[in-house]
């Protein structure tokens, strides 16, 4: 498109007839000519979104709107749970009772000797209970006083 | 057609930009009315929604054409005005940023009415699919007001392809009427930048309409 099509062509487009040179450069230029043309119908294409009626709310437009900015300003239970400060509260809580809990469980846990594999831990468990000769020398000992001393009373 | 249909480079023009007195968007009575709004003035708010509430629900039922949608956008719209009136800069008028407000708010609407259509289509098999799609091209090629219809969702199509600019800038000039200098004064832009922008506006609405059609679209 020409320079002097391009410097009118808004104004043609708003209905007002530009400068002479304009109108003098349509009539020698054929490709300016069809560029404006199809301008044109894409002009009117847009102007099918003018509101051809005055449209205007219903009453008690503006308590609607106040009833609409309500809803957004009270928060949800949910939005209240996504709060920036007391998400982060939350956040805390959970990372310390997680701990706590942790800590716990890993206190009562029964003591095995590390890099035990199963099978050593199960040979132990099932070795017979040996007592060693001194053991039952000092049960039966044990055993004698007892019955020393019960005879005594 | 085809130098027309590519994005033409838009050469400087020999005039120079028109020194005309700048409209200072700070010290308007609007301004006055914003700075009160931003100051939690519920009467300032409520001036507001009554001075642009026929135009919010103008420009909302030119695009959309239903009155029930129209209530609920606008509501959307002046309650997002309330929420974000704290970062209006005076850069622009205050229409024009209701504007802007307005038609984002529409096309947000047009989009998850879109999404929601997706789904709903997606339960029928694909022969009712076909058979829907079918005959709504059918109405459409036969009645008028479906003629109309079908012009509208086009160019409400082409015109979701360009920046938020541009659209602001085509629809402010072809469907509210602005002159190039009234542009220049609510955009705070000389009016060779306007006009460049503009001419780049329609460029793009037609290289979208070119492909739109390359993609197999009818345009009618």
């Amino acid at each position: 498109m020409h320079q002097p099509v391009r410097e009118g062509l808004e104004e043609y487009l708003a209905g007002r007839l530009p400068s002479g040179e304009f109108e003098s450069h349509l009539q020698s230029c054929a490709e300016c000519s069809v560029e404006v043309e199809i301008l044109r119908e894409q002009s009117r294409l847009v102007r099918v979104l003018r509101a051809d009626e005055a449209v205007e709310p219903a009453p008690g437009f503006y308590a609607r709107v106040l009833n609409r900015i309500e809803q957004h300003v009270r928060p949800s239970i949910w939005a209240l749970l996504l709060e920036p400060s007391l998400g982060r509260r939350i956040a805390m809580a959970s990372a310390v009772l997680t701990v706590a809990i942790g800590a716990y469980i890993v206190s009562t846990e029964p003591f095995r000797p590390a890099r035990m594999n199963p099978t050593a831990i199960y040979a132990i468990q099932a070795l017979p209970q040996q007592d060693t000769p001194a053991v039952e020398a000092q049960d039966r000992d044990l055993v004698l006083a007892n019955l020393a001393s019960f005879q005594d009373n | 057609m085809d130098g027309l249909t590519g994005v033409l480079p838009f050469p400087a023009t020999g005039a120079r930009p028109q020194a005309k007195t700048r409209v200072d968007h700070r010290n308007s009575e609007e301004a006055v009315l914003v700075r009160r709004i931003q100051a939690r003035d519920e009467i300032a708010f409520r001036e507001i929604v009554e001075r642009y509430q026929a135009k919010v629900f103008s420009i909302i039922f030119g695009i959309l054409r239903n009155h029930n949608d129209a209530e609920d956008i606008a509501q959307q719209v002046f309650s997002k005005i309330y929420f974000s009136i704290g970062n209006f800069d005076f850069r622009s008028s205050l229409l024009t940023w209701i504007y802007k407000i307005t038609v984002n708010e529409c096309y947000d609407y047009l989009r998850k009415k879109r999404v929601r259509k997706l789904v709903y289509e997606s339960d029928f098999s694909e022969e009712d699919a076909l058979r829907m799609e079918n005959s709504d091209t059918a109405t459409d090629q036969h009645t008028p007001v479906d003629t109309a219809l079908a012009q509208r969702d086009l160019i409400l199509k082409l015109l979701e392809k360009i920046s938020e600019e541009d659209r602001m800038l085509i629809l402010l000039k072809e469907v509210e009427g602005h002159s190039v200098e009234e542009l220049s004064q609510m955009t705070r832009m000389n009016e060779n930048t306007i006009k460049v922008k503009l001419f780049r506006a329609r460029q793009k609405l037609l290289k979208a309409a070119q492909r739109l059609n390359r993609s197999g679209q009818s345009i009618s």
